[in-house]
Formats: structure tokens, sequence, C-alpha cells
């Protein structure tokens, strides 16, 4: 008798793990949000969010007029990255320019350029930034850098013979693990963790308040289940669901952004097992304080979906927040499955670098889901 | 079972919220097999007590036995045992008629060929043969409530209780709902089931009327109304309505008068004396009194005479 007490029937599992599955099949709104919501999601971030730039519109003040000059306009402009809108005649040109927006970037080139850098002496050029946009700014400055320097790397070959071949303006810096500074490959990393959140937290979640408003749960209370079956009845399809998810990101971030993965989808696996547990633990653990389906999704996105974006480094860096910020961000599984995943996707590296965000992680979803089952078990049992 | 004399045996039964006495030590015994009503004006009490029975809601205090089951240590035991349909509408609108019955075959173990005849049997009762497929969302209040009383017996539960079951459904829904009620009980089923009602307490065999938590008459309908009662009522017919509705109530031993349509109830301390006073003082006026009858009071006039000998406050 007691051991048929504690055990868990199957079919009441199946029963509720379809009837679940036909929920998120039938309401069109759910179905919206755990498969279209992903896609358009990468979709959104992937051309929409770009760390990295494109045709920055550039004014160019030549003094020089000489081919060399010429020379690193000309690669400036094919790099794709600058615009040429005007070739200016005087400085208030370019003043003009930066003031009515018609550029966001300005170089200006001494009248003894060529000279200089055939004789091998230091050039300084000038380079003006728009700063209202800050971000831009920033990342049009860091390119121009980098081509001037590349200009100066090219220059150096094409006079070779010369004796001196210090060029004065090299600028020496190198992107590594993301050579071309593709953003859409630092996003895909990023929007797993925010998918599987909201399919984990907010979907489970809300599932389970939904029972609570509509009152269906009085009938569930009544019969035979067991909280431990009604959990994982509603959790098993989620995790499903949430799985899909994973794979339609990867995928799609595969051939439609072309991001590789350079380390091994075993470890990413694990780590997304592992953060998905977490997740779906929060979403129990936000039914256990909700009654109602709008306080259960504020309290979700509370809890889960803002930290996993604000605080996991999916989109600010998280060394440029206040330390306050930063230990908060400790509390949360975002920052680590976010650098994990970023560490297999761009850097190649596996659990012997990861291993202190597996270990981390996995205590934190171990901790969730010990606390949200018990809590569940309070309230239902 | 089967030696089982109450079904329900509860002494002592008591709920509190905060502060809030909800149900306050009430003795209930059903005898197996009866249909049982319990009856009350809303926020008496009655869906806290159903809901500690089912053990669904734990009481502040109180012991018993439900189904045979003690109700402290053995609640899960009985789940299985019971069929509940709870006052708000609790079946998955956004599945089928037939996938709500599904899951709850599969939540109560029913399977196998067994499954099948109970849900062809539970379509057909509830009259919902040729719906299988429609969704619950759409069905009117009527069809739903008798598929919730389908899904909630689809076990074959020996005890099966019903918390308002037909409020917000139209006259003849319920009294469709009552036949199956009288079709379930026939079976043997006891059945235990609250309302606010009084024309649906008189179709059960016993009653117990709770009032601001505490119960305050036990008895079959019959019982409550000549036990309760202690004044005779007369029904009268006459000729001009209002002229006697003033007269009746002046004359000498009538307690109180009512208009129930182009009828007098009069409530009078001997009814045979009035019986033949009251014809004969109205015809001085003028006034014909066609027909003068005794009638049997209604449950409603017990109710009421029940609550003020009890002297339970209203909250």
């Amino acid at each position: 008798m007691i051991a048929a007490r504690y055990r868990l029937s199957r079919r009441t599992i199946r029963a509720i793990m379809r009837r679940e599955f036909t929920d998120v099949l039938r309401d069109r709104r759910s179905l919206l949000l755990t498969f279209l919501w992903p896609v358009s999601m990468l979709l959104l971030y992937g051309y929409g969010i770009r760390y990295d730039i494109n045709n920055v519109p550039l004014t160019v003040l030549d003094y020089d007029r000489s081919s060399y000059s010429r020379l690193l306009i000309e690669q400036m402009v094919q790099s794709g990255y600058f615009q040429l809108v005007r070739q200016g005649e005087r400085y208030s040109d370019v003043e003009r320019d930066l003031t009515t927006g018609a550029s966001q970037a300005a170089l200006v080139i001494p009248p003894d350029f060529a000279r200089r850098a055939r004789a091998g002496e230091s050039v300084t050029l000038q380079a003006l930034f728009d700063g209202t946009d800050s971000n831009t700014a920033t990342i049009a400055q860091s390119y121009l850098l980098a081509m001037v320097a590349t200009f100066g790397a090219r220059l150096e070959a094409t006079v070779v013979e010369r004796p001196q071949t210090d060029m004065g303006i090299r600028v020496a810096s190198r992107v590594w693990y993301n050579p071309e500074l593709q953003s859409v490959n630092f996003i895909v990393p990023g929007i797993i963790a925010v998918i599987m959140m909201i399919v984990g937290a907010i979907l489970t979640a809300l599932s389970i308040v939904k029972e609570k408003e509509r009152g269906t749960i009085e009938q569930v209370l009544v019969s035979p289940i067991r909280p431990l079956e009604l959990m994982i009845g509603k959790i098993v399809p989620y995790v499903l669901i949430a799985l899909l998810d994973l794979t339609i990101v990867i995928t799609a971030g595969y051939f439609v952004f072309g991001v590789p993965i350079k380390g091994s989808l075993w470890e990413l696996a694990v780590f997304s097992v592992l953060y998905l547990t977490a997740s779906l633990g929060t979403g129990v653990f936000v039914s256990t304080i909700a009654d109602t389906m709008q306080s259960a999704m504020l309290a979700a996105i509370f809890i889960s979906l803002l930290p996993a974006v604000l605080l996991s480094g999916f989109v600010f860096p998280l060394e440029h927040m206040p330390v306050g910020i930063r230990v908060l961000s400790y509390f949360f599984p975002g920052r680590y499955f976010v650098t994990a995943i970023r560490g297999i996707y761009l850097k190649g590296v596996g659990l012997e670098v990861l291993w202190p965000q597996a270990l981390l992680l996995a205590a934190f979803s171990a901790g969730i889901v010990w606390l949200s089952a018990s809590r569940f078990q309070e309230k239902l049992g | 079972m089967s030696e089982l004399e109450f079904a329900v045996d509860v002494r002592g039964l008591t709920r509190t919220f905060d502060h809030f006495v909800a149900v306050d030590h009430i003795d209930l015994r059903v005898r197996r097999g009866l249909v049982f009503g319990f009856l009350g004006p809303n926020g008496a009490g009655k869906s806290t007590t159903i809901r500690m029975l089912c053990g669904i809601l734990r009481p502040t205090a109180g012991s018993g036995t439900v189904g045979g089951f003690d109700l402290w240590r053995e609640s899960e035991a009985l789940k299985s045992r019971l069929g509940y349909m709870s006052q708000k509408f609790s079946l998955y609108e956004d599945l089928t008629v037939e996938e709500n019955l599904q899951f709850f075959a599969g939540v109560y173990n029913v399977h196998g060929a067994q499954r099948r005849r109970r849900i062809a049997w539970a379509l057909e009762m509830a009259g919902l043969l040729g719906r299988e497929h429609v969704l619950t969302r759409d069905l009117a209040a009527g069809w739903r409530q008798r598929l919730a009383l389908g899904c909630a017996i689809l076990h074959e539960p020996p005890l099966l209780f019903l918390d308002e079951p037909t409020s917000g459904v139209d006259p003849l829904s319920r009294r469709r709902f009552w036949e199956m009620i009288a079709e379930i009980s026939e079976r043997g089923v006891t059945v235990f089931v609250t309302t606010h009602y009084m024309d649906e307490a008189e179709h059960c065999d016993e009653l117990a009327l709770i009032y601001a938590g505490k119960v305050v008459a036990c008895g079959s309908p019959a019982q409550l109304k000549s036990q309760h009662v202690p004044h005779a009522l007369l029904e009268l017919s006459p000729s001009e309505l209002m002229t006697a509705y003033a007269l009746v109530k002046q004359a000498p031993g009538v307690l109180g008068v009512a208009i129930f349509g182009d009828r007098l109830h009069v409530t009078v301390a001997d009814a045979d004396l009035a019986k033949q006073q009251l014809p004969v003082l109205l015809g001085q006026r003028g006034i014909v009194v066609t027909k003068v009858d005794r009638i049997d009071p209604s449950l409603e006039d017990a109710f009421v005479a029940i609550i003020e000998q009890s002297g339970v406050q209203e909250r």
C-alpha cells in the first residue's frame, strides 16, 4: 500500500503531457510564442542589432591629393565599411557635414602625407567622428584605425626596397575569435539563453498558473494526481519544445547567418540542459508565488527574462556595469550560460575551461529545482 | 465499503481563514446511497465544507471519515474513490469533449475496454453523442455541467460530491441534471450535493441546513417542514385580492399574510378555526372566497423558521 502510494503512474503523467501538448498546439498564441517567436527574434536581432556597421558616411578632405592619398581613400571605400559622401575642398566642408549629419566620420589627410610616408617619417592623420551615436562612432573609429594600419602595412610591402620601413602609422590591433567582428556570431548564443528562459520559465509558469486561474486545478487536486506527477507532466512537454527551439535557433544561426559552432555540440547540449533545468525550476517557482496569469507573466519576466537579457552579458557587456549590478548578475544563471555558450560557439573551448560555469550552473539548477519542487508539493499536497 | 453505514461521518469539522470562521464545528452524517442535500445561502460555508470533505482543503479542526477513509490520514486513498464537481466549471475549455473525457480517464487510471465503455456511457448520459469533437468552450452551460458530471464519475466512484452543480444553468437543464443525479443514485452512489435552490432541495432524501458556518438543522425535507414550522398555512382564493389581504391581515388568530399570485398564504395559529372564520369574515364585506385549503409549508418557510429559532446571527 505504501509503495503504491508513492509510485508514479505513467498513465497519469501521459494524460497530463498529452493535454499540455494539445493546449500548446491548439492555442495560436502559445504556438506563436513557442515557435514563431524564437525565429523572429533571431531574425530581428540577427539583422537588427548590429554591433558591426557598414557604409558609414565619410567626408574626406585630402590636402595631399597624391596617388598615395587617393589609394588610401579608395581602399577605405572598397572595404564596404565607409561610404564616401564628399571630397571636401576646405575644412569648413568637414565641419558642415559632421554638424548636419551628412557624414558620421571625416578623415583629413595632411599635404605632406605621401612625401613623409615615402621618407618613412611619422604622419598624423586627423579623423573626426560624430559622437552623437557613440556606439557607431566607437566602432567606426576602430575600423578606421585598423584600415589606416592596413594601409600602412601594404605601403610597407610596396616600398620594401627602402631601408627605413617604419611608417609611423602602425596601429596594431587584432580581433580574435570573431575576426570580422560579426555581431550576429555574438548574438545567436545570447538568443539561445533568452529563448530557453522564455520557454522554460514563462511558458511553464503560465501553464501551471492558467490551471489556477481557470479553476481546473480544483479538478486536478481532487483527483489522485500527485504533485510530482503533475510537475513532470507539465514540464516534459516544455523541455521538448525548448530543445526543439534550441535546434531551430542553432540551425537557423548556421544556415541563415552562417554562425558556426567551433566547440563541440555535445558540450553545448550539456550546458543547454543545465540551463533549461534552471529555467524550468524558475518557472515552477513563479507558479507557486503567482495566482493569476498576469502576475505570473510579470513575475516571470522580472526574475527570469530580464536577468537573462540584461544580467547575462547578452546585450550589455557586464564588464561595463557598475559593481552592484555585476555582483547581482552572479545570482542569475544567464551569466554562466552566456559565457559558456559563447565560449563554445566562438572560441571552441569546452568543459576544460568552462567547468566553473558548469558547476555554478548545476548548483543553481539544483537549488532552484529543490526550492520550487518543495514549494510546489507544499502548495498542492 | 459494503458494510459501511455512513459515507460521510465527521464531527467538529472547522475551518478558519485568518480570523473568519467559515465552517464552525459541524457534525455531518450521510447514510450511504442517499442523495444528501447541503442547503444554505451563498457564503454560509457550503463550498468550504465540501472541499474539506474531498481533501482539497485541510480542516482547522475536526475528525471523521469520508467513504470510510480517515479525513486526516487517508485523504490520498480517498481521492481515487470519490467524484467531485466544483462550483466553478473546471474542465479544460480548450479541449474537446472527448479529450476532456480521455484526460480524466487517464488521470483516474481508467483504461482499456473499460475506458471505451465508460466514455461511451458518459457521452450518452450527458446527451453529448455527436458532439465528441466540439471544443468544450463552445458548449452551452447545461451541456458543460453534464460533461463535468460525466468526467467526475468516469471512474465509477461510490461517493460523488457536487458543489452547486446547477448554478447558472437554465431551468430545463437543471431538471435534466437532477434526473441524472437520480439515475446515478439508483446505482448505489452516495451523492452529496450543495445548493441554494429550495426546489432542488426537495429532490434530496436528506438535508442539512447550514447557516453562517453552522449546521442548524438536519432531516428529510418532510421532517424539516413538519418539525420546524409550528404554525399552519392556509391558501385562500378571494375575489378581491387586495381588499382581502388588508382584512385578513387584521383578523384575529392570523400571524402573517403573503400574496402568491392571485392567492393569499395565511399563517394561522389554529388551522381548523381559521378555515371556518376567514371566509365568513370576508363574506361579510362581500368578498367571495372560492377556495380555502390547508397547505404544507414550503422548505423556504421551514428554513426561515429554523434560522429564526436557531438564534445564529447573520454575518
